[in-house]
């Protein structure tokens, strides 16, 4: 119980007060990949401890001492106790619900993402390769379009694709940078970070969390990406290579993308000189990121261990 | 890629070429020059891309002619815009590398840009 209650308050002490923190942090910004990898490790940790506190109301010695427990006759006497009285069977059955409902709605909704993107790639990949010529030297397929675009189809058998307008609009040094912007993507599988952030969002949709890690990944996943280009060319180019794409006026209708103002920020962010993080403050947070995750699963081990320590092996 | 999908790519080229309704041997002859594919494997894969919607065909004496059913450009239209529309579907499918901005806001940045390049030696 006193476990349950603990994962439970660190679930909800955690969604609360963690997303916040990491929104307003400022070395988000030059720690684009670390601050992805904390906001995975919130969206994981925030449904993971609700479940374990869920789960180890159900099984009061945890599924780690459960099969122990049972080899000693004690510890079936207490199992059986703490379902003995009405009022334990009702809280039992509430654990037990939300548990099965974390479960399904996670499944759900990153199954619905994953494969909705899943299919959409694939049904793209079908026309695309139809229409498009492959430029063996770049490694890209180019479409002959007035608009300048440049993109990439993640998954098995992706690419990058061009407009013929975005390759004859960029030029070499500024081609070589959105190449190595898109292949940070296609290599940081960032489709399946976005995909299940998506799928978390759908299956929560009430929890605030889950709307601001998935617009937070979205972003920064493009100034990882942003920053692999800088690697591979220099700031300014990258900047350039922008805005090159971005002042697209051969197509008519309103230039607003879902997040207006990210493009502007990205390329204010590239203007000016970002030290890297330090490798120190780097190592905390990185630490600090995998803690979260991992403190759920050892408070549900520790009872267990407690249990087979103490009940079991009663030494009255 | 290889095999069929190329072949099929090869045979949409053909078709999207074309002037008028073509029987599979016309295709064949066109195909020629940079392949040798036999008779029946391109009958085999005009036959896919029937099922598949890309052609339309009409029995005409002993076989069948075939047409493209829509022009190469519509099939491009169609992944452009889907490739800019700005929706959450598309954003998980594909990534792009920027979104659409407003020319005032460009303008600024392209200034700003200048600056910076003027304030620093070129790399």
């Amino acid at each position: 119980m006193n476990t349950a209650m603990l994962l439970l308050t660190y679930a909800v002490v955690l969604g609360a007060v963690a997303p916040a923190m990491l929104q307003r942090a400022s070395w988000v910004e030059r720690a684009p990949r670390l601050a992805m990898a904390a906001w995975r490790s919130l969206t994981v940790a925030v449904p993971g401890a609700a479940l374990l506190a869920g789960l180890t109301m159900v099984v009061p010695a945890s599924p780690l001492g459960a099969p122990l427990a049972r080899a000693l006759d004690a510890c079936v006497m207490m199992m059986q106790d703490s379902y003995a009285t009405p009022q334990r069977v009702l809280i039992i059955m509430v654990a037990l619900l939300l548990s099965v409902a974390i479960i399904t709605r996670v499944a759900y909704g990153v199954g619905v993402e994953l494969g909705r993107a899943w299919w959409e790639r694939r049904r793209h990949m079908a026309v695309l390769r139809m229409v498009a010529r492959r430029d063996v030297r770049l490694d890209v397929l180019v479409v002959h379009h007035r608009a300048a675009i440049a993109y990439c189809l993640p998954g098995r058998g992706g690419s990058i694709v061009l407009s013929s307008s975005a390759l004859s609009a960029l030029g070499d040094r500024r081609l070589a940078a959105v190449l190595a912007h898109e292949r940070a993507h296609l290599r940081g599988r960032h489709h399946l970070l976005t995909a299940t952030a998506r799928g978390l969002r759908r299956a929560f949709p009430l929890i605030t969390l889950f709307a601001t890690a998935e617009r937070e990944i979205d972003r920064l996943a493009e100034l990882a990406a942003d920053d692999a280009a800088v690697h591979a060319s220099d700031r300014l180019t990258v900047a350039d290579a922008l805005l090159t794409l971005a002042d697209d006026h051969v197509l008519p209708g309103p230039a607003l993308g879902t997040t207006p103002h990210d493009t502007g920020q990205r390329v204010r962010r590239l203007l000016k000189r970002t030290p890297p993080l330090h490798p120190v403050v780097t190592l905390v947070i990185a630490l600090l990121a995998w803690t979260a995750m991992a403190a759920p699963l050892v408070a549900a081990a520790m009872p267990a261990v407690a249990t087979i320590g103490v009940d079991c092996c009663p030494t009255r | 890629m290889r095999g069929f999908g190329e072949l099929e790519a090869a045979i949409m080229d053909v078709m999207w070429a074309a002037e008028a309704a073509l029987p599979v041997r016309e295709v064949l002859n066109r195909l020629r020059p940079d392949r040798e594919p036999a008779f029946t494997t391109v009958q085999t894969v005009m036959d896919i891309l029937y099922r598949k919607g890309w052609v339309d065909r009409r029995l005409e004496g002993r076989g069948y002619r075939y047409w493209a059913t829509a022009g190469r450009d519509d099939y491009v239209a169609g992944l452009m815009s889907s490739a800019l529309k700005s929706s959450p579907d598309r954003a998980a499918a594909l990534a792009r590398f920027v979104e659409r901005m407003n020319p005032a806001e460009v303008e600024e940045l392209r200034a700003a840009l200048e600056a910076a390049r003027t304030g620093e030696p070129p790399p």
